[in-house]
């Protein structure tokens, strides 16, 4: 059977017309969507309220992070400003609080009775206490000029002496049970009266094995204080030959030494280490009789100072 | 008129809010989309399926139409492309089997609510490519160069598939539908 165009036509719509949907199935699909979209909105809400809370956190971490930086800019700045400024005063901009560390240092060394002093501290005492050195200058100029100060009369007579060895040497020796001396960061490189100085005990000058001869390598000055790493004290000496110091005992008064008598007293050390011009002065015979450190054949004078046998 | 310019402009039907202007959009052409599945699917619960994300597609990324011509054109392109993505899915390959019915339609067939006519055997038996042009040419009244506007292909190639087509539909009725 052949069927026509407009047959065909007419079939065709008629079935398309009967495929429906229902109303029943519009309903059906129309509930449907709307529940998916329903669900669909709720989980984009969650999704986005989420993404809306790690943003959130996200940019709380990225204020903190940079008031923190700027912080540390500011820190960086301040420190550079205070630095330039420090410098341009000549000045070390830590100074004043080294210099209250190593007071601090200082007073419990001496609190405790501690003798030695670490090199560090001595040294940063040295950086920081200028006034204190300044202060103990004045106290050896005054002492160079006659003027003894008060407090230093007993440890310089009683606890030092100061010994011929022979041949133009002579020894700075402790006496008694004094302790060793405190060394003095400030005194460093300064010159000093023997008055304010004490040294580590000798325990039997005869033997002669605890003595300390220092030898004096300048020519200005009569002697002179350096303190070695140890934190002892080094004292350098320019006595005149005992034949031509009216001060220096002579070998003949060596009794009480083992033959080595001492040259102890206020009035004997200040008459050496007198930097007035009424005390003698520093005579290049002196220097050159200290110049040999334990061998008093060598009279150049220019021996290594300072080591502590 | 479809094939207008496709600029993005409010239709002048849009007004109120977008779920308002869905629900019109989805009364308007529900049966369109439909018929359009059922014809490409060939059983109702797979043709509501594809209705119901062809409008879902809709809702998840509104656009604004130039007018109804434009939103049936994009409704009916968008159904038969899905149509194809699911005949083309290995489940749908896997569960309809050639020849045999899904429980719904069974239980519809033996209810004797709805039972398939020789016409719209033939339209199933259909190749895909003819059932775009066979609905719109016969039940919504599209001219041959429309059809080629809105599934953007040459007019000549509507006109050769809505005669193959015909030919086609006369035989299976012709010799009695099977």
């Amino acid at each position: 059977m052949q069927i026509s165009d407009a047959e065909l036509y007419t079939a065709l719509y008629d079935a398309y017309d009967d495929m429906g949907p229902s109303d029943e199935a519009i309903s059906r699909m129309f509930a449907n969507i709307q529940q998916q979209t329903y669900q669909q909105t709720n989980q984009q809400a969650r999704i986005v309220s989420y993404q809306n809370v790690k943003r959130r956190s996200r940019m709380k971490w990225q204020i903190v992070g940079s008031v923190a930086a700027c912080l540390v800019v500011l820190a960086g700045v301040g420190a550079f400003v205070l630095t330039q400024s420090s410098s341009a005063q000549g000045g070390d901009p830590f100074s004043n609080v080294f210099s209250i560390v190593a007071n601090d240092l200082a007073q419990e060394e001496a609190a405790n009775g501690n003798g030695n002093v670490s090199a560090d501290n001595a040294n940063a005492n040295q950086a920081a206490n200028e006034n204190a050195a300044e202060g103990a200058n004045e106290n050896q100029a005054s002492e160079g000029n006659g003027d003894q100060p008060e407090g230093s009369d007993n440890t310089s007579t009683t606890n030092t002496a100061i010994v011929d060895t022979g041949a133009g040497e002579f020894e700075l020796v402790a006496k008694d049970d004094a302790s060793l001396a405190q060394a003095d960061p400030s005194l460093v490189g300064d010159e000093i009266a023997i008055g304010v100085i004490s040294l580590a005990p000798v325990e039997d000058v005869d033997t002669g094995s605890e003595c300390k001869v220092y030898n004096y390598n300048g020519a200005e000055a009569d002697f002179a204080v350096e303190v070695n790493t140890d934190g002892e004290l080094k004292l350098f000496l320019a006595i005149e030959k005992p034949a031509e110091s009216s001060t220096i005992n002579s070998s003949e008064d060596k009794g009480s030494y083992g033959g080595k008598e001492p040259i102890h007293g206020k009035d004997e050390t200040k008459t050496t280490s007198a930097g007035s011009g009424e005390a003698a002065p520093v005579s290049e015979t002196a220097s050159e009789g200290l110049g040999a450190e334990g061998n008093a054949s060598d009279p150049s004078g220019n021996s290594a100072s300072g080591s502590r046998e | 008129m479809p094939g207008t310019s496709r600029q993005s402009r409010l239709h002048p039907d849009a007004g109120g809010s977008g779920s308002e202007y869905l629900t019109r959009v989805y009364r308007r052409h529900v049966k369109m989309v439909y018929r359009l599945c059922y014809s490409y699917l060939g059983n109702a619960s797979d043709a509501e399926d594809a209705t119901q994300s062809v409008f879902m597609k809709l809702m998840r990324s509104p656009r604004r139409f130039d007018d109804v011509e434009h939103e049936k054109a994009w409704l009916i392109v968008c159904a038969q492309n899905l149509c194809r993505d699911v005949l083309k899915s290995s489940y749908h390959a896997k569960t309809s089997v050639e020849g045999e019915q899904s429980v719904f339609d069974k239980a519809i067939s033996d209810s004797g609510l709805q039972e398939k006519s020789d016409v719209e055997e033939a339209i199933l038996r259909l190749p895909e490519k003819y059932k775009t042009c066979v609905y719109m040419y016969y039940y919504e009244g599209y001219r041959s160069h429309e059809i080629a506007q809105v599934l953007n292909v040459p007019d000549s190639t509507v006109r050769g598939y809505l005669s193959e087509a015909r030919r086609l539909l006369k035989e299976y009725l012709g010799s009695g539908g099977r």
